[in-house]
């Protein structure tokens, strides 16, 4: 036991570190949700480099967006493919038109790699409403305004001032444009806050690790050791389920131990990061119990199915490292392919961070399920290991 | 009297074991010789209850061990070739595994825990005694509950001669109690211990008197 206690403190410090470093990072502070959107073409209109500077420098998305500018679109896909922006609109010259005209009949071009679909979708709506309600309403605004005060005959020097003010409404409706900050929250996995985010799939990968910590309870073990205790009248069943149920108390006292101390030092990380820890402590100890049961289950059965440390160490590494990616424990799932997502979500690993993220109860059935095949497989491998 | 009768066993189209016949009268140690491969392990295994047969019988006073778990539990101890014991515990554990801790100052203080002197290392990892001591602790731990038969599958493989020299004062201290033992063996001086010895051949169980002609046994077997 404390061998096992020190193992789960050592890979607790290990993901604590990953979690510091993302979280305290400068480059987590300053791009944390950013979403970098390339914009390319007639930049030069007045009014829509306006709109574009007020998205970029006054604007609340201004934490949540970063705009590049191109002069080719042949550079923004190049940028896009590169991963250095998610996305970008060509605003075309018809675009431009159609705006000076004051028509709303042509749409903005917007491009995105499918992995970014998720978030697309949410800055496309944002960049239309942006464009049909905002831009093209004051642009018809200050255009009417002009042209009803030229045919009553007002001189220019009486038109500027009025055509003034009312540009600064609109940059006064820009400014207390709040909107965009809802986005934030919609960008990750199942509207979770990012500490929520983090704390709930680095808390999942750290539980799945853990279960190395207690791996010296299945080494050692010998065929002779199981027909010895069978012919006691203890049969695979029976080996299984109490063998299991030690390896599960010694994994819960080692998480709730672990997250009890991680969360008391996170805390005081997150105060210097200006996050606030919206994570009820309480409520977390309880919910991984049932993720912590069906990550047992995984590793019992794994542990129980691969002979020699090393096979069982690297496959199960490789498994776990492979399912918590696809289910989205590195990055929000959106940034995966369709086929990815639901593969992810149904594999162990999606559907505990489901639970964890949603607490619907009917993810604890498909987990029950889970752990009820892992440990049926665990038993037929034993009844082997015994004949 | 235990019974065995017509014991039959197949992996596939493999018949191990083709109608094993016989009995085993209380105080007898009988001795089952084979060359490696011939299914002797299979045999105890399936007196042991690890495996089932495909057919026959196993009995105690005419109560059918094969069905009856329970009693096949309490009648009939198993002692596996290999080391079974969990080396991380020290003896004591091992034992509290299956004894109450009552049980266990009886046995150790007055019974066959004393016999077999585990007193003597109770607190020592088993990771850290000998083969002889292992293989006491074993027995030990599968005489709880004063089973009438122990199954003992080649108990003094690797074992120095003294320590083959504590197990065979066991074994005669047990028939001498009206202990009952079934090894299945290669050594000669276990032979030499056993009432009745077969041979177990092609499947096929046969009687077998050993009188010392080794170059004769090598021969049946």
């Amino acid at each position: 036991m404390p061998g096992i206690l020190i193992m789960a403190v050592v890979v607790a410090a290990v993901v604590g570190a990953l979690a510091y470093g993302i979280l305290n990072s400068e480059s987590y502070r300053q791009e944390q949700m950013r979403y970098k959107l390339g914009v390319v073409g007639s930049t030069k209109d007045d009014m829509l480099t306006m709109g574009v500077e007020l998205l970029e420098n006054n604007d609340e998305s201004r934490f949540m967006v970063d705009i590049v500018p191109f002069e080719d679109e042949k550079d923004a896909r190049t940028a896009l493919r590169d991963g250095q922006v998610s996305a970008y609109v060509l605003i075309t010259d018809d675009f431009i038109n159609s705006l000076n005209a004051l028509s709303n009949d042509i749409s903005l071009e917007y491009f995105a790699t499918s992995g970014q679909r998720g978030i697309t979708n949410i800055m496309m709506d944002e960049l239309a409403d942006i464009a049909s309600n905002l831009v093209v309403s004051s642009e018809k605004g200050l255009l009417c305004l002009e042209k009803e005060m030229r045919n009553a005959g007002f001189p220019a020097e009486a038109i500027n001032p009025e055509i003034d003010q009312l540009l600064l409404l609109y940059v006064g409706a820009m400014l207390a444009r709040d909107d965009m900050v809802e986005f934030s929250e919609l960008g990750l996995s199942e509207g979770l806050s990012t500490p929520e985010y983090y704390w709930i799939s680095l808390g999942l990968f750290f539980l799945l690790l853990m279960t190395f910590c207690s791996i010296s309870f299945f080494l050692g073990k010998k065929k002779a050791t199981y027909q010895f205790i069978s012919s006691k009248g203890m049969g695979a069943g029976k080996q299984i389920l109490s063998e299991y149920l030690a390896y599960l108390l010694v994994n819960l006292i080692c998480a709730e131990i672990i997250i009890a101390a991680v969360y008391a030092s996170t805390n005081r990380l997150l105060l210097n990061t200006g996050l606030t820890n919206n994570v009820n402590i309480i409520k977390l100890s309880f919910n991984i119990i049932p993720a912590l049961i069906l990550y047992t289950s995984l590793a019992f059965f794994l542990f129980e199915t691969i002979q020699g440390v090393i096979n069982m160490f690297l496959a199960a590494f490789i498994l776990y490292m492979g399912m918590s990616y696809i289910s989205g424990y590195f990055y929000p799932k959106s940034f995966f392919p369709d086929v990815l997502q639901k593969i992810g979500e149904v594999l162990p690993t999606g559907v505990a961070f489901r639970y964890m993220a949603t607490r619907r109860y009917q993810f604890i059935l498909v987990m029950a399920l889970y752990v009820f095949v892992f440990l049926f497989l665990s038993i037929l491998v034993r009844r082997q290991k015994i004949k | 009297m235990f019974e065995i009768k017509g014991i039959e066993k197949s992996y596939g189209r493999h018949q191990v074991l083709k109608g094993v016949t016989f009995d085993v009268a209380p105080g007898e140690i009988i001795g089952i010789l084979g060359a490696n491969g011939s299914g002797k392990s299979t045999l105890l295994s399936i007196l042991a209850g690890l495996q089932p047969p495909n057919g026959g019988y196993f009995s105690i006073d005419g109560k059918d061990l094969i069905a009856n778990a329970k009693l096949r539990n309490k009648q009939v101890a198993y002692v596996p070739q290999e080391n079974p014991l969990i080396e991380e515990l020290n003896a004591r554990d091992n034992l509290r595994m299956w004894y109450s801790r009552e049980e266990l100052d009886k046995e150790l203080k007055n019974g066959v825990l004393k016999l077999l002197g585990i007193d003597e290392f109770l607190k020592v990892p088993v990771s850290k005694i000998s083969g002889g001591m292992k293989k006491r602790l074993t027995i030990g731990c599968a005489m709880k509950g004063g089973p009438k038969l122990m199954l003992m599958d080649e108990p003094t493989a690797a074992l120095d001669l003294v320590c083959r020299g504590e197990i065979y004062d066991y074994f005669e201290d047990f028939r001498s109690r009206g202990g009952t033992m079934i090894i299945s063996t290669h050594e000669l001086q276990e032979v030499e211990l056993c009432n009745k010895c077969y041979i177990l051949k092609d499947g096929v169980l046969r009687p077998y008197n050993y009188d010392g002609d080794l170059a004769h046994l090598i021969g049946r077997l």
